[in-house]
Formats: C-alpha cells, sequence, structure tokens
C-alpha cells in the first residue's frame, strides 16, 4: 500500500490531491456526484467579511486549453458562510480549508475571527491573489506587494491559531522573493498560484469580453508557468508549497510534486468533471505504484534538486537566500 | 471508491442531421433509469482525452425515454462540430439531468390552461420534450416555432405528429407569419380571451419581448435561458444571471425561470412597431 497522506501547516492529510478555491463550492453542490471522502481537502469558494454579488456576467469563457474567468468573489459573507456551511463541513468526511479575503486590514481580522472555530478550520487558504477584485484604491493584489503580505499575514496571525496557507498570484516578477516575505510573516504554507491575468476581446464588436477586462486564466494552459513558480517558490522556502494550475491528471499531479508541490490542487478539472480530483488521486496512486515510490511525500522536490537549471539553488544547500 | 455519476454510461443509437445543420442524437444508457423533466439539460463533453474543447456543452433535454434521452442541436462551433462527427455506438460522456425544468416545483395547478409554446431556433430542443409530456396527458399544446427564414425552421414536422398545433414565422415572411414568434404571442394574446400557460426558449432578447406581451397580461410565462454556462452543477458561479432578487445561476436556479424573474435588458421590438 502507497502512503498518501502528507503533513503540511502542522496537520496530517489523508492524501495530496485536494480540490481547488472557487471551483468546489463548498462540497455540498458536488455531493450528488462524488464522494467526498476521496479528497485530500476542500478548499471552500473564497468567503468575504460582508456578501459580494460578484461581477456583472459574462464571467466565464474558454480559451485554447484554458478558461478565463471573471466571477469576482461571489459569496454571502463570512457569518452567513459560518451558520449556512460550517455545520456540513464539519461533518463531509475530509479536511477543511477555508479560503476568504478582505480588502482592509482591519476587515482581514475580522474575517479570521468570525471563521475560526476553536480548532476548525484545519487551515486557512489566505487569497492573497484575486485577479478578479480592486483592493481599495489600488488596482495591484496583496501578493504583489511584498509589504501588504506581510501586514495582512502577521494580522490575521495574531487573531488565531488555526494554520495559514498563503495563496499567491504568479503575476510577479519574482513569487520566490513574495513567497519567502510570506513565511516570514507567519504563513505555515504557500499556494502557488492563482489564476495568471488575461484578456479576451470580441472582434465582432471590437470591445473587450469581459467588463472588467482583465480575468484570471486557469487550466492545461497554464500548467508550464505554473510548474515554474512551484520551483521557484520550493527553491527558497522551508514551509511546504500547494502547487496548483492546469492540473488534470495523475501525472500532472507528480509533475507538480516533483517541482515541489507537497500537496495540489484541482481547480478547473473539476468545471469538465465533477470526479477529477478523485480520478487524479488515483491516476497518482498507480504512478507511484509503477516508479516503486512507496510514499506520496517522497516525490516532493525530486525534480527541483537537479542541477542546470536557471539560478539552481539546491535546496539542501541555500534554501532562504534571497 | 468508484465516483457516482449519474449521466455516465450512455451510447449513441443515432445521430443524423434531421434540419440543416441540427442533428438529432438519441442516446441509450443501460441498467439504471434517467428520471429527467422537461427543461433540464445535460452538460456534454464533445471530446474525452483532448484539452480543447476543454469544458462541457450544455444541451436540453430534448426527448426523455424510459432507457435513453435524445438531444437536438445546431452545429455552430468546436464541440458541436465534434458532436455532428460522433457514430452510432460511441459512448458519449454527459452529466445530468441538470437544472430546473419547465414544471414549476411548487407545483403549481397548470390544469386548465391551455400551453402555448414559443421556441426560437433550436430553443424548440427542450419544449419538445416539454409537449410530449403534454400530449401524453391529453392536454391541447400549441407550439410557436420562430426563424430568420424558412429553412431555418426546426422540429415542426415533429410536432405536428406529436399532434400541436404548429405555428411558424419568419423574419423575411418566407414562411408564415411575417415578423419575430413574438409576434405570434402577441396575436394570439390579442385575439383571444382564455387562461395561458406560456412557454419559451430561445435568444435573450426574444425571451424578453416575451416576457413583456405576458406581464401585460399578467401571465407569468415559464422561460429557458440560453447563457454561456461552464461547470453546469452551481461552483463556478459563472452563468449569473440577473434577476429581482440579485445574481442567480442559469444552471442551478435555472435554466428555466419566470418570465418576471428575470431583470431583461436587450429586447425585440413589438410587432406594429
Ligand atoms: C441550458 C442550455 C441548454 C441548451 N440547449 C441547447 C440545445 O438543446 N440545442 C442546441 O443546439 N443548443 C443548446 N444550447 C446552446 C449550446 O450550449 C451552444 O450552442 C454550445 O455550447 C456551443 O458550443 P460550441 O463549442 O459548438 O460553440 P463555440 O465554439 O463555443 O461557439 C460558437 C459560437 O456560438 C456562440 N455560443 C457558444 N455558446 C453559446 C451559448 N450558450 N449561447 C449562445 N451562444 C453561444 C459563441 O459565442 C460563438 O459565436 C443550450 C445552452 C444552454 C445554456
Ligand atoms: C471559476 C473559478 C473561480 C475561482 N475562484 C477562486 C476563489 O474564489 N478563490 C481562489 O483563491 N481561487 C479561485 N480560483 C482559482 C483556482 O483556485 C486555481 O488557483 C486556478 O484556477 C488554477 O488552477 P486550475 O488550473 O487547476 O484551475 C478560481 C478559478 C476558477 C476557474
Amino acid at each position: 500500500m502507497t502512503d498518501l497522506t502528507v503533513r503540511i501547516a502542522g496537520k496530517n492529510f489523508k492524501n495530496p490531491v485536494w480540490a481547488a478555491s472557487g471551483t468546489f463550492g463548498c462540497g455540498e453542490e458536488l455531493e450528488r456526484f462524488v464522494d467526498l471522502r476521496n479528497i485530500g481537502a476542500i478548499v471552500t469558494k473564497t468567503v468575504t467579511l460582508g456578501e459580494r454579488e460578484g461581477n456583472p456576467p459574462p464571467r466565464v469563457i474558454e480559451t485554447a486549453s484554458g478558461l478565463l474567468n471573471s466571477v469576482g468573489l461571489e459569496n454571502k459573507g463570512a457569518e452567513w458562510f459560518v451558520k449556512n456551511k460550517y455545520p456540513f463541513l464539519k461533518q463531509c468526511g475530509t479536511n477543511v480549508v477555508v479560503s476568504f479575503a478582505a480588502f482592509t486590514p482591519g476587515e482581514w481580522v475580522k474575517c479570521a475571527e468570525i471563521l475560526t472555530d476553536g480548532d476548525f478550520p484545519d487551515a486557512f487558504e489566505i487569497n492573497l491573489s484575486c485577479p478578479n477584485v480592486s483592493y481599495g484604491a489600488a488596482r495591484g493584489l496583496v501578493a504583489q506587494d511584498k509589504r501588504a503580505v506581510e501586514k495582512v499575514l502577521r494580522a490575521v496571525k495574531a487573531v488565531t491559531r488555526v494554520p495559514l496557507i498563503a495563496k499567491l498570484t504568479p503575476n510577479v516578477t519574482d513569487i520566490g522573493e513574495i513567497a519567502v516575505r510570506a513565511e516570514s510573516s507567519g504563513a505555515d504554507a504557500v499556494a502557488v498560484a492563482n489564476t495568471f491575468q488575461g484578456v479576451a476581446v470580441d472582434a465582432e464588436t471590437m470591445k473587450p469580453y469581459f467588463k472588467r477586462v482583465v480575468a484570471g486564466l486557469s487550466g492545461p494552459a497554464i500548467k508550464p508557468l505554473a510548474l515554474k513558480a512551484v520551483m521557484d517558490a520550493y527553491r527558497q522556502v522551508k514551509v511546504p508549497v500547494v502547487g496548483i494550475g492546469g492540473i488534470m491528471t495523475g501525472i500532472d499531479a507528480a509533475e507538480f510534486m516533483l517541482c515541489g508541490a507537497a500537496a495540489v490542487e484541482v481547480g478547473t478539472a473539476t468545471l469538465r468533471d465533477p470526479c477529477s480530483c478523485s480520478r487524479v488521486l488515483e491516476e497518482l496512486q498507480e504512478y507511484l505504484k509503477t516508479k516503486g515510490v512507496k510514499k506520496a511525500r517522497e516525490l516532493t522536490g525530486r525534480a527541483a534538486k537537479q542541477k542546470g537549471l536557471p539560478r539552481a539553488i539546491s535546496k539542501n544547500r541555500k534554501r532562504n537566500v534571497i | 471508491m468508484i465516483a457516482r455519476r449519474p449521466g455516465a454510461g450512455f451510447t449513441i443509437i443515432t445521430n443524423q442531421e434531421i434540419y440543416p445543420d441540427h442533428y438529432l442524437m438519441e442516446l441509450r444508457r443501460e441498467g439504471a433509469g434517467f428520471d429527467a423533466s422537461p427543461g433540464q439539460f445535460v452538460n456534454v463533453l464533445a471530446a474525452g482525452g483532448v484539452t480543447d474543447p476543454l469544458l462541457r456543452v450544455p444541451l436540453g433535454i430534448h426527448r426523455i425515454r424510459k432507457n435513453g434521452i435524445a438531444l437536438f442541436y445546431k452545429v455552430v462551433g468546436k464541440a458541436t462540430g465534434i458532436l455532428s462527427r460522433k457514430r452510432k455506438g460511441d459512448p458519449l460522456d454527459i452529466l445530468g439531468p441538470l437544472g430546473r425544468g419547465f414544471y414549476p416545483e411548487t407545483g403549481e395547478k397548470e390544469e386548465k390552461k391551455i400551453n402555448v409554446l414559443v421556441a426560437g431556433g433550436h430553443g424548440a430542443a427542450p419544449l419538445y420534450a416539454l409537449a410530449q409530456r403534454e400530449r401524453e396527458k391529453g392536454k391541447e399544446v400549441a407550439v410557436f416555432l420562430g426563424a430568420s427564414t424558412k429553412k431555418h425552421i426546426v422540429l415542426s414536422r415533429e410536432f405536428r405528429q406529436l399532434g400541436c398545433r404548429v405555428k411558424t414565422a419568419t423574419e423575411d415572411g418566407s414562411a408564415g407569419r411575417k415578423g419575430y414568434v413574438t409576434c405570434l404571442l402577441e396575436d394570439l394574446l390579442k385575439q383571444k380571451n382564455g387562461e395561458f400557460a406560456v412557454y419559451s426558449c430561445g435568444p435573450t432578447p426574444m425571451l424578453a419581448r416575451l416576457a413583456e406581451l405576458a406581464a401585460e397580461k399578467g401571465i407569468r410565462a415559464r422561460v429557458s435561458v440560453d447563457t454561456y454556462m461552464a461547470c453546469g452543477t452551481g461552483v463556478c458561479r459563472g452563468c449569473a444571471i440577473m434577476t429581482r432578487e440579485g445574481y442567480k445561476l442559469s444552471c442551478t436556479d435555472g435554466p428555466v425561470f419566470y418570465s418576471d424573474e428575470i431583470v431583461w435588458e436587450e429586447k425585440l421590438k413589438g410587432c406594429g412597431e
């Protein structure tokens, strides 16, 4: 039997294949199609302090092997979420990671307080990287600004015992640098990464397809880019990296682990098929068996330690250089 | 460990172009039944094993049988093009039945009402399942079919074979009444008194005009909206549509809504205008 367990942010997870935020609801929606107990962890749709109605349609469009979305964090707010979704999540049979985002330091803290329910959830995913909302006056994302990352993580860390996974954006010059700052500011893990910013244009009307113009690209189209982001982060931090971006198969998941991911999240693949997470896990198990790898966690970082890569920093020699 | 999949296990038994660019695909499923209601849809994976097209395409359930369903689709792009090349015996990966159909879940009595079904283009597809169900109950069904020209009118034969009264409208006047299909409804509501149960599926501006006509007569029509969808299961929140209570999802709250629930934008002109 292959040992699939992974330990992330001080918690044990039964397997490394998780459901990505915004693509799995809170699990309840897909119960009809999927056995939730097979999912390594459910990362819930990002919640915010207050209710948000989301962006005007159109919100999604398919691109070549990808999906652009501009959903805009539609949700009913943190208090509603605790009242209406926590009872289900607590007994859903797997680990739960609650994703949240806020717009001011005060809101981050309040959100964390509302969402912390003793030892529940298993972790928070701090969404520092949603491309489809504006943060105050600045147009940028929190995870594009080291100081903002530090401020948010320190503030949240101070008010909750729940471990923090900082979800980063790949839309930066050096994601390693941001990951290092997240780590030093209290992140127990980093999730790499959110969607890549993209644009769709309607040649017929000669107008941008989305009202907010810029949207987030996900799916197989971004996989090679996401693999690099994972490798970059892995080489610079000690905390575990959760790899995300275009995973469709168990081999894709293995590739992310080889690049340094301790666990992976499957997003867009679930929109194609609600059963994708279970299938990815089965395929990963098969891969491990074929390769004679006894423990899934032994995959982590194998391909990132090799020489001959640009800025190759062997993990054992120099981990925290910046 | 095997995932539960209500829509799995379908095989194609026919896939024929029965009107220009419009295909009838009949599917059979062995074993477990498929409990669908008219107006519900399935999300179809046109090509497995490749990532382009990546997502499924929503298609209304056109016919409901004991051991299968039929789809009726127009070839407009990538996914529907791939579907049109499938053959008898090929398996088809479908997810469903999804969404809420034409019959309101509150079980509202439509017994005494006269059924009027208004279809724009391939919007006739899911209305056929409704007509079939109503005819089985022995009810009268009037069907209004609209298209730009005569050669784009679809399913007129099939509705007639069910025993429906069929009227057509074309924008260029090459068949039936000249004008939009909503003009047929406008004529009917002007000339006849009676209680009508109006059901519709078609392009959004057409539904918007129909909603306006229905509102004038105090009718709450049941309309199936055509919005771009990704997951079909409610998790991606991509298919939002503005209603009087804020955004709802076409895939799980719809695709059938009451005509007065939706906040309509662009609408077709009336017939006198
Ligand atoms: C609930 C529901 C039920 C439907 N039922 C049927 C049905 O029974 N029969 C049928 O023929 N079609 C139906 N449609 C529409 C069908 O889903 C689209 O035609 C299909 O997704 C097109 O996919 P494609 O890859 O072939 O086209 P693409 O290559 O994606 O697009 C080709 C062209 O079609 C347009 N298009 C794509 N999707 C839509 C859409 N959802 N609405 C309007 N325009 C679109 C694109 O903008 C583009 O111009 C339904 C849609 C919904 C939401
Ligand atoms: C429709 C949609 C909604 C998303 N919503 C969220 C969200 O609310 N919070 C978040 O952190 N990421 C969100 N994401 C990003 C995914 O969690 C994931 O990081 C990204 O899609 C890349 O992975 P993938 O290629 O496997 O989809 C969303 C993605 C999609 C496609």
